[in-house]
């Protein structure tokens, strides 16, 4: 996947970037407005992630233009939420997600792929690791080839454990993507919801359970090899 | 001690000294009156003593004057008089009915006096050195007026009635007046007595007409002073409520004025010369003030700004270290520990710019369409894991969808949720409904609860207010409060609301517009 990444923080387009390129993604980087906006209108991207505040010409500037041109590249906008009328001005003008800061980089991955998805139709709709099986569109999952039943969160828990498998969540984590962020994270939501999960997967087949707790980190989706 | 008010305090006052006023008044008038009335009497005595002792008369013209006296008074109303009349030979008449007690003899007579010149006699009038009265009291202020006795006092008495003794110069003998109260037979009596060569007079009136008569004016005084003072008393109140408008008006803004209204400023009007230093100064105040507030409120949302971009960087650093580790291992273990503090961090800062934004009143909402039923269900999944031990049930219509900016709108219902499993009861019991009711949309959440007391009632819904007084982490977990969940609700065009119910349970509705 093709993204383009306009953003001045140093930092964040470090760690930004390292997390899109560990996904596979291709990713451009641009920490001028004016540069972005050329580089957006150029060339083709799959996504495109827009910091607001820029140097040059602003993200939102970047975006009305972009969409005045005729390109319809799906568009994140980076920012931090509530802070001015203007943030409401970028999904008016057209932007398909925001995300806001501070952001786990985890969660920046999911909404682009939620993007593309969104662009690409069928494709990605079929999600499948081992025996475990998902329909991202029906929400039909399914271990060893009989039908699991699980709730909206159970659902979301396991796709989102599911999309990077081997790889440690951490409960924060888990719950910022399924419960959102104001979640008291002191609860433990997220362990009753993978024992919820794995009794309705254990009680359909006998083969390994797929979720595997990391002591002291969080959960993670065995890797198969 | 209680404040009164001023307008009441004012209104008090002025009938204070309005009534002082009007009673002196009243009081003085009164005084007034009555000694004219009986200086007018007086003088209606001097007249008929002067006439009558011009001449000597018998017996019978005494009797049938005084029979005439009222009527010769110019008072029709007098009834009752005396008369006495003695001279050198002893007495020529008395009245019938003069009091035995009265001894004329012990009556203050004046002293005759003789002077030589004309230009002397107008002090002779007086009587002085006079023997001292037996009973009543002698006016010591008493004198005819000045005209009476230069009009009347030389022709009156001409040499030809009482010649003067041969060889000594002519004199003029004039008489001497003197008058006096006296008090017979219970009743205040006027007495006029007259000392001429040729004899004594005296002639006394009733003055229970003229008592009457002040009894009737002092009557209407005390009948019409408290209808003035109820009079005053209204305007008084009126006027002070006139006057204190502009306060009240001053007073009404300033309730108006809210940490969301503080640009309220208020209007200087034509007529309020005295208030407008007033209201200019609360003006500047409040411009101040709003400055101030409005630096304080940018201040925090910005802190919170700022905060953002080092915690992205700081969350973003843990979270790529995290991935390199070895899965389990003590450097993951505690970089998932810093990680959550970072996130909590960051949790912080949003709900502080939130509630900052709350404050300011620019809590924007970025409205989308939302699947409620969903949403509600969701909140049903959330409720059986966080609370296994609570009968969760649900009654939920299918299809419901509202326009609401979705991640507040959840914080909405985790608050909720939260406060129905913190406030429940041991195997207790929530229940969540939603339906459409006509034109909006209404979500209860109904739990087992110990109750709410009607003091807490109101103000649970108080910013910072907490029924258990917890103040511990405030702003982390879902602490938003029931009073920014009124706010987020309200701001959508609904309401949050805290419903009457039977012992033993807490609702509360939320109502959305679809």
């Amino acid at each position: 996947m093709n993204i383009l990444l306009v953003e001045d923080e140093k930092k964040i387009v470090d760690f930004v970037c390292c997390g899109f390129r560990e996904q596979g993604f291709t990713v451009e980087h641009c920490a001028d407005g004016n540069d972005g906006f050329a580089m957006a209108n150029a060339r083709e991207y799959d996504v495109i992630v827009l910091d607001i505040m820029l140097p040059g010409r602003d993200g939102l500037s970047i975006l009305k233009g972009l969409r005045k041109a005729g390109k319809t590249t799906p568009v994140l906008l980076l920012t931090a939420r509530n802070e001015l009328d203007d943030r409401i001005e970028g999904l008016n003008l057209g932007a398909d997600d925001y995300l806001a800061k501070p952001f786990f980089v985890e969660e920046l991955i999911a909404r682009i792929h939620a993007l593309q998805r969104r662009v690409s139709g069928e494709r990605q709709n079929i999600l499948a690791v081992g025996d475990l099986r998902l329909d991202r569109i029906s929400r039909e999952v399914s271990w060893l080839g009989q039908s699991v039943d699980l709730t909206g969160r159970e659902f979301n828990l396991i796709e989102y454990l599911m999309r990077s498998p081997g790889r440690v969540f951490t409960r924060t984590q888990i719950l910022e993507h399924v419960w959102g962020y104001d979640f008291d994270p002191s609860t433990n939501v997220v362990d009753v919801c993978i024992q919820r999960i794995r009794k309705k997967i254990g009680v359909t087949g006998n083969g390994d359970l797929p979720i595997e707790s990391v002591r002291g980190v969080g959960y993670r989706f065995r890797k198969l090899n | 001690m209680k404040s009164k008010s001023l307008r009441l305090r004012l209104a008090l006052w002025s009938v204070l000294l309005a009534g002082v006023a009007l009673a002196s008044f009243a009081a003085i008038a009164w005084w007034q009156l009555r000694d004219a009335k009986i200086e007018a009497l007086d003088r209606q005595i001097l007249d008929q003593s002067e006439r009558e002792l011009s001449r000597h008369w018998s017996e019978d013209h005494w009797k049938h004057h005084e029979h005439n006296m009222g009527r010769l008074l110019g008072a029709h109303d007098i009834h009752q008089t005396l008369l006495i009349m003695q001279d050198d030979n002893g007495l020529v008449y008395r009245s019938s009915h003069w009091p035995e007690s009265l001894n004329p003899d012990q009556l203050p007579w004046p002293q005759l006096e003789d002077r030589p010149t004309p230009e002397k006699a107008t002090d002779s009038m007086n009587s002085d050195g006079a023997n001292p009265p037996p009973v009543g009291r002698e006016d010591p202020e008493f004198s005819f007026p000045p005209p009476m006795r230069t009009r009347h006092s030389p022709p009156l008495f001409p040499p030809e009635d009482f010649p003067p003794p041969p060889g000594e110069p002519p004199r003029l003998h004039l008489p001497a007046f003197t008058k006096l109260s006296l008090d017979v037979g219970g009743h205040p009596w006027r007495f006029g007595l007259a000392t001429a060569p040729h004899g004594k007079l005296a002639i006394g009136v009733d003055l229970t007409v003229v008592e009457a008569d002040m009894t009737e004016l002092r009557n209407a005084f005390l009948l019409a002073t408290p209808l003035a003072l109820g009079f005053i008393a209204l305007s008084a109140w009126f006027l002070s409520g006139l006057a204190l408008s502009p306060i009240r008006h001053l007073t009404s803004t300033m309730e108006s004025v809210t940490a969301k209204g503080l640009d309220k400023r208020i209007a200087v009007g034509k007529e309020d010369q005295e208030f407008r230093q007033l209201i200019q100064v609360f003006n500047n105040m409040l411009e101040r003030l709003e400055r101030s507030f409005l630096q304080a409120s940018r201040f925090s949302g910005d802190a919170a700004h700022e905060l953002k971009t080092p915690l992205a960087i700081l969350q973003g650093q843990i979270e790529r270290a995290m991935a390199k580790c070895e899965p389990g291992s003590p450097i993951q273990t505690s970089l998932t520990s810093i990680l959550d503090e970072v996130q909590r961090l960051g949790t912080i800062s949003r709900k502080l710019l939130l509630l900052s934004l709350a404050d300011a009143g620019r809590l924007h909402l970025y409205m989308s369409e939302i699947n409620l039923t969903q949403a509600l269900e969701d909140l049903l999944e959330d409720a059986q894991m966080l609370a296994p031990e609570l009968d969760v049930r649900g009654s939920i219509a299918f299809g419901l969808t509202v326009k609401a900016d979705a991640e507040l709108f959840r914080q909405v219902l985790h608050n909720l949720l939260s406060n129905a499993i913190k406030y429940n009861l041991p195997k207790g019991w929530i229940h969540i409904n939603a339906a459409r009711q006509g034109e909006r949309i209404e979500v209860s959440i109904t739990n087992a609860s110990l109750g709410i007391p009607d003091a807490d009632r109101e103000r649970i819904f108080e910013r910072f207010y907490r029924a258990d007084q917890s103040h511990n982490r405030q702003i982390e977990g879902v602490g938003l409060g029931l009073s920014l969940s009124r706010e987020i609700a309200r701001a959508h065009g609904g309401d949050l609301l805290l419903t009457e119910t039977e012992v033993g349970q807490v609702r509360f509705e939320m109502y959305l517009p679809t």
